[in-house]
């Protein structure tokens, strides 16, 4: 089966203002299957991000090979295949809530009444139906961000590409979150990547756990979490699920401690 | 919200009533200080001699505050469409920016009551000089407050149009633009206060109409009552340009109709 996701090589580099290189990854390879949980994880500058970027078509690579379903990132940028979620949720203050749900689909021309239909149950899933009137500013931070999620999904995306989404919320709010996105991908079953550098997060949603190491970023650990599915809230207080986050917590550290 | 209206002076009905009230206040005391003391009208008239005054001479306001009106809304107008115009060219290239940075900033730190006077050698006593000098007064913070909008569009916001394959005119049309418009408004609003000063300057340096040569032939005169009566017209002209962007604000800028500021 085509992958949804595959890297091959990929290696970023910048030129500074004076000329000086900036190796931002390096031979980073990996692949994604459909209906996987893949989190990236690592410290800031390991160029977690810079794969998202590359992965969704914004950002080429200087090397290395790129195929998104088999084809390249461009074409699933076209066809507007690839949901994005940030740190900041970035809604539209003046737009309500179900405009801003639908706002990407109406960028796409495919705000039609199948579309319309699509906005409506993914309200009703991300817990906002009651508030598809208010405005961004009535909204606290986790509806903000679960309306942000429900705006990618309404794409009805390929890949959904998620950028520390929850690193702006605090603790009890972020680990809700995490609950209730586990329940948002039971229901839809997407693709996801998912960028943290929170290791009980990343350990707590993913199939595997993408491990990266900074100057030059580069992928240090594959690592695959073999919980059982649907996970409770409660598998965050089993041995194995504290022995996987040991394992990262080590290599990371490790890592941190190599670097200069 | 009661503080977003307070903020550009649209006034509620109660809020008017209390303005009102004071002003009127305001005159009585004036009226009665004025009678009391006897003051000459040259040094200052009382509210009822301006108020003779205006009504006096009702159809010569009417006609030099036409003309001045004329003028600031022909200044205003070029004024807000160049600092839009600047402030888009500026926000979509660096080079562009660099360029014009020092000229704009000059047109800004020269004297233009100085520099009115070769404007109206150049082009005569008519409307162009004064339409120039207004437009100068005016452009200026609607460039700087828009240019700050058009920037006020975060870079993930971008990047979130850019993964749907936005655009640059969808980027413009549906974030840029409307998370500008509470900017461009605050410029508005300085502009059109500086507007009124600018007609009002250029018609002092040399003019054969207007509010400005209306006053300061008054005040050569002596005729201080008259010299009021023409100030208070100067006011409620102003008033009522500021009151009139600021209902354009309130229909138009998505901060003062959710209330947020």
């Amino acid at each position: 089966m085509t992958p949804i996701v595959a890297l091959e090589g990929i290696g970023k580099s910048y030129e500074g203002p004076r000329g000086e290189r900036t190796v931002a990854l390096t031979d980073v390879s990996f692949a994604i299957h459909e209906q996987e949980f893949v989190s990236l994880i690592g410290p800031s500058g390991c160029g977690k991000s810079t794969i998202l970027n590359v992965v969704a078509g914004l950002l080429p690579p200087t090397s290395g090979n790129v195929l998104i379903a088999g084809n390249v990132p461009q074409a699933a940028l076209d066809a507007r295949k690839i949901g994005v979620v940030f740190q900041d949720a970035v809604l539209l203050p003046w737009k309500t809530v179900v405009e801003n749900a639908g706002f990407l689909l109406m960028i796409a021309g495919r705000l039609d009444a199948a579309g319309e239909a699509r906005v409506d149950a993914l309200l009703q899933m991300v817990g906002l139906a009651e508030f598809r009137h208010h405005y961004p500013h009535q909204l606290s931070g986790g509806m903000r961000q679960r309306l942000s999620i429900a705006r990618a999904l309404a794409l009805d995306p390929l890949l959904l590409l998620m950028d520390e989404p929850f690193g702006a919320l605090d603790e009890f709010t972020r680990h809700r979150m995490n609950v209730e996105l586990l329940d948002i991908w039971s229901a839809t079953r997407k693709t996801v990547v998912f960028v943290t550098h929170n290791i009980a997060e990343a350990v707590y949603m993913s199939d595997r756990v993408i491990a990266m190491s900074p100057r030059p970023g580069r992928v240090v650990d594959d690592f695959r979490i073999d919980l059982p599915r649907p996970r409770t809230k409660e598998v965050r207080y089993t041995r194995e699920f504290n022995d996987c986050v040991v394992h990262l917590q080590r290599l990371l550290e490790r890592d941190e401690d190599t670097t200069p | 919200m009661t503080a977003g209206t307070q903020q550009t002076f649209g006034l509620s009905g109660m809020q008017a009533l209390r303005v009102a009230l004071f002003v009127g206040l305001l005159l009585v005391a004036w009226q009665l200080l004025s009678d009391h003391f006897r003051m000459p009208v040259y040094l200052l008239p009382s509210p009822l001699a301006i108020g003779k005054s205006l009504v006096a001479d009702y159809p010569i306001y009417a006609k030099h505050a036409l003309a001045t009106l004329t003028e600031i809304v022909i200044g205003f107008t070029t004024g807000v469409t160049t600092g839009v115009l600047l402030a888009i060219a500026m926000s979509r290239s660096q080079t562009i920016a660099n360029a014009l940075h020092v000229p704009i900033l000059a047109t800004q730190a020269m004297p233009t009551i100085a520099i009115a006077p070769i404007l109206i050698i150049w082009f005569g006593v008519g409307l162009a000089p004064k339409v120039i000098v207004i437009t100068i007064f005016s452009f200026f913070p609607v460039l700087v407050n828009t240019l700050a909008g058009l920037q006020a569009t975060g870079d993930q916001m971008v990047k979130l149009m850019r993964s749907v394959a936005a655009t640059e005119w969808q980027i413009y049309r549906y974030i840029r633009i409307p998370m500008a418009l509470p900017h461009f408004f605050s410029g508005v609003r300085l502009a059109a206060a500086a507007s009124v000063i600018g007609a009002v300057v250029v018609e002092w340096v040399s003019s054969d109409r207007g509010l400005g040569y209306l006053l300061i032939l008054h005040e050569s005169r002596l005729n201080t009552d008259k010299a009021f009566a023409t100030l208070v017209i100067l006011i409620c002209l102003s008033i009522t340009i500021f009151a009139l962007t600021a209902a354009a604000e309130r229909r138009l800028s998505w901060t003062k109709r959710l209330g947020l500021s």
